[in-house]
């Protein structure tokens, strides 16, 4: 009886059939010609809101590190004549998220509200947009909360491990910044610095919306209007440069007394513009993103127990892309990681990929899109992921089709692109055994503005 | 078929007093409820709870067991979590390490966890998949057959899973200490994972006998959430599900927790801390324990977290002796939960003098109580905020598995927002006075290395 069944199941394992539409976005132009991506719900009374700048704190200076972190924490600190306290009251008490956010590259909005809120929400929003207070009380509250988490990250070595890759990797660019600050600059940092790095993000032109739930495309637009409408078309600020690679090879390790070795290897990655970019995420899949059907989770942790997890994800800013391998394990176990790695890296450029791994990874990476639209946030922060990657509103139903058409060509193609140079290595925690690495003692941009 | 579907509903609503909803019955209350969940008893005992949420055509999948670290014998101390992995490694129809790979060529996701009072097991796939997974997960919960040489290397991951998230963690290596003296004698006090000389003594025989005596569908809760209904799932229960046997499993048999007699402090200190950090952990009732004084302390902790509560207003905001501080209260505990608070202490801070702040401010509210605008606030505020417990595919199976697992009803987390409208500003004032000052706590510092000595003061 039960084998009966499972013969069933295997038979069941084809591809998430793509005939019905993933989402059913629309494009709305508000009255005022602001673009919104929206997807209507009904189904529940909610409404979600995310917007993004495409400015992040790659254009704060190396000495003003962290103004746009305090920027995000700061915004939420009353308008107007509504202090703090009555502020994050009233979101308290008409159950109303709103919150900002950054990356390198841009400066982030979030909203969700109850739709009987809704008009609430947008009067706090927009007044969080336009007219932030930014008292010195909050400005030094939040100062002080920032420098507190970083000396809490001082003992969390994947933390250490970023900081002296994004160094490395970054040399000379905007990019080797530490985006949340140093002890240094977040002391230094007043009102003036935030209402200025206001001005640079929040501009129109580089203003991206994607909304979500209980709202009609008439609605949308006005709350469009309404929110952003008061912004100015545009405003100068310096423009990033694309980053040059740096030398390959580095290995630099940073001492911490723990018993294990948290462990990082980077290369450069291929860029979200690039005509390898499906093939680059097939390859990742089968590489070291899939989870447990990874070839570096199947050798590393599975087969030998090496290490809890292993990962290789790529990061893909607008200017610099890299894939990074990170894992933790014992110091004696590095060396043979290293080679581990180093096999499974060649493997992908010398051996093509057979038809039962590559069609797991298309499988499953064209599978499980539709299952990521699961909240009204998630939703529509992907709209705004979209419009960032310059992406066209049918991208999530053509998604399928550029995934299949990787072939195993195109991923040993990638692979080689990808793994052309030795990588940079990065070690923080106790010391590798039976390896030579340069070794740091500071940790650059935590504390102190790295020259 | 449907003479059995019928016979089914009825079943649980003997056992739920008519707390469930079907397409074919209607719900006789109508009292709010959360998750309009529909709920279902298969002939050889497993529980079956659906949240049917029509969004997206996805499926959470969920078996809860009714078992964790805190069923574990004294010379087996982690081995719920260690069955966990070896879960993963192979039944006659899965061969080893495939089980994750089948879900993911279905674009899903899977993974399981383990706690002290359950062990979860989690798929989340396209509905169509549904019976795929059902047929998957019930084969393992009567037929995992681990090959020798996968259980030697999963000993090693597990061992590697505390190096990474506890031992390379100064914060996590304090929560143990503190948890160790406050349930002293009792399973919450020792890791779920295990200490490491436990960890070392992991066998493969300690694994099979927890399974063979636990994993059995009387002692197990399938919560499937997304766009199904009962309807959709209960058939596909039964054809697997319920062609496995009853089982005999033993009772859930857990030592009382005693009050501490004193009010101790638990210090850590690791060569790489540089931000010291303040906490307090003291035993309050669970849910299903005292369930009016359970919704008090709901009360209580969200009148006292956020940056609105009167800690961060008083300590952050006024005095400006933390950065940060919250409140926290965990009520799904089959044992005791608890109740917490913790800071960290703003530059240079005692951590005694941050301890008698919080005690001050405390004991000031215990006096005076909260108006009773506040306590109507706050009510309403939570119950809109369980308006977005249904903007989530995966959430309401989590919440729902949790709490049954963990010996709450069904019908008290469906109700529980309506529920809270009874609870009123003394509740709120004796349930801080009876449990969080009325009983003695642990409390904890994490210190940098220099300051262990001076009792608190910042290293710079």
């Amino acid at each position: 009886m039960r084998s009966k069944i499972f013969v069933l199941l295997f038979a069941l394992l084809v591809p998430f059939a793509a005939q019905a539409k993933i989402l059913d976005i629309k494009e709305v132009t508000s009255p005022g010609g602001l673009k919104v991506w929206l997807v209507e719900d009904h189904s529940l009374a909610v409404v979600a809101l995310t917007f993004a700048f495409r400015t992040g704190a790659a254009i704060d200076t190396p000495d003003k590190q962290g103004v746009t972190q305090l920027l995000s924490n700061t915004l939420d600190e009353g308008f107007g004549d509504m202090p703090s306290k009555d502020f994050q009251g009233a979101l308290r008490d008409n159950a109303i998220d709103l919150s900002f956010s950054f990356s390198r590259d841009q400066f982030y909005g979030q909203m969700r509200t109850l739709t009987r809120h809704l008009p609430e929400a947008e009067k706090l929003m927009k007044g969080a947009i336009m007219g932030p207070r930014f008292d010195t009380e909050a400005v030094d509250r939040m100062r002080a909360a920032n420098i507190a988490r970083i000396k809490s990250n001082l003992s969390d070595s994947d933390w250490i491990a970023a900081r002296i890759l994004n160094d490395l990797m970054y040399q000379g660019h905007p990019y080797a910044m530490n985006t949340g600050g140093t002890v240094e600059t977040l002391t230094t940092l007043n009102a003036a610095d935030l209402r200025m790095t206001r001005a640079n993000h929040f501009v129109r032109e580089r203003l991206v919306i994607g909304m979500t739930g209980d709202i009609t495309p008439e609605q949308a637009g006005q709350m469009a209007d309404m929110l952003f409408g008061g912004l100015p078309q545009k405003a100068d600020v310096p423009l990033i440069p694309d980053q040059i690679m740096p030398q390959a090879g580095q290995a630099v390790y940073y001492a911490q007394d723990i018993p294990q070795t948290s462990l990082s290897v980077a290369w450069p990655g291929i860029s979200v513009h690039d005509p390898d970019y499906y093939a680059s995420v097939v390859m990742n899949y089968i590489f070291g993103g899939g989870g447990f059907s990874s070839r570096l989770m199947a050798e590393i942790r599975e087969k030998r127990g090496l290490t809890y997890g292993i990962y290789s994800s790529a990061y893909n800013l607008d200017h610099a892309d890299r894939l990074v391998v990170s894992a933790s394990l014992l110091p004696g176990n590095v060396v043979k990681t290293l080679d581990l790695i180093g096999e499974v890296a060649d493997a992908m450029k010398t051996t093509p990929v057979d038809a039962g791994t590559l069609k797991a990874a298309q499988d499953y990476l064209t599978g499980s899109l539709p299952l990521q639209f699961s909240s009204t946030q998630r939703t529509a922060g992907a709209l705004v992921e979209l419009q960032l990657n310059d992406r066209p509103i049918t991208a999530l139903d053509d998604y399928a089709a550029k995934i299949l058409a990787v072939t195993p060509a195109d991923i040993q193609r990638v692979a080689e692109r990808i793994f052309a140079v030795n990588p940079i290595v990065v070690a923080v925690g106790a010391k590798p055994e039976g390896l030579t690495m340069l070794e740091w003692t500071s940790i650059p941009n935590a504390e102190t503005v790295s020259k | 078929m449907v003479r059995k579907l019928l016979l089914s509903v009825s079943l649980c609503a003997a056992l739920t007093s008519g707390a469930f909803a079907t397409d074919v019955v209607t719900p006789a209350s109508d009292v709010h409820k959360v998750y309009n969940a529909q709920t279902a008893v298969l002939d050889n005992g497993m529980e079956i709870v659906v949240v049917p949420i029509h969004r997206t055509p996805a499926v959470t999948h969920m078996v809860w067991y009714k078992a964790g670290a805190g069923e574990e014998k004294p010379g087996a101390k982690g081995v719920a979590h260690f069955l966990e992995h070896l879960m993963f490694k192979g039944t006659p129809h899965i061969p080893t390490g495939k089980f994750s790979e089948i879900i993911q060529q279905m674009g899903g996701d899977d993974n399981a966890f383990t706690s002290w009072d359950y062990t979860a097991y989690y798929q989340i796939v396209p509905k169509d998949k549904l019976a795929d997974v059902m047929r998957m997960e019930s084969e393992r919960m009567n037929d995992m057959t681990p090959p020798f040489k996968e259980i030697v290397s999963e000993k090693e991951v597990v061992i590697e899973e505390r190096r990474q998230n506890v031992e390379s963690s100064p914060a996590a290596t304090l929560g143990e200490k503190m948890r160790d003296v406050l349930f002293e004698g009792h399973p919450y006090g020792n890791p779920i994972l295990g200490r490491m000389e436990q960890m070392q003594k992991l066998k493969w025989i300690d694994a099979l006998q927890f399974y063979k005596h636990w994993y059995a569908p009387n002692n197990a809760i399938l919560v499937v959430s997304g766009d199904v209904t009962l309807a959709d799932v209960l058939p596909l229960a039964q054809a697997t599900y319920g062609a496995l046997p009853k089982e005999d499993v033993p009772q859930r048999a857990r030592p009382d927790l005693e009050d501490l007699k004193e009010t101790p402090i638990v210090t850590h200190t690791q060569a790489n801390v540089r931000q010291p950090l303040w906490e307090y952990m003291v035993r309050a009732p669970a849910a299903h324990q005292a369930p009016q004084d359970s919704l008090a302390l709901d009360v209580l902790a969200d009148l006292l977290a956020g940056p609105t509560g009167n800690l961060y207003q008083e300590l952050v905001v006024k005095e400006k002796i933390a950065t940060s501080i919250n409140a926290g209260y965990d009520s799904t505990a089959l044992d005791d939960g608890s109740f917490m608070v913790y800071a960290v202490p703003a530059d240079g801070v005692d951590m005694k003098k941050l301890g008698d702040a919080v005690t001050r401010v405390l004991k000031d509210i215990g006096e005076k109580g909260f108006t009773d605008a506040e306590v109507k606030n706050s009510i309403a505020r939570q119950q809109d905020e369980a308006v977005y417990a249904l903007d989530s595919l995966a959430g309401p199976a989590m919440t729902i598995g949790y709490a049954l697992a963990s010996g709450e009803r069904l019908d008290d987390i469906e109700t529980w927002p309506t529920r809270l409208e009874s609870v009123t500003p003394a509740q709120v004032k004796d349930a801080l006075n009876k449990y969080v000052l009325g009983r003695k706590g642990i409390t904890g510092y994490l210190l940098p290395p220099t300051a262990e000595k001076t009792g608190g003061k910042d290293a710079q």
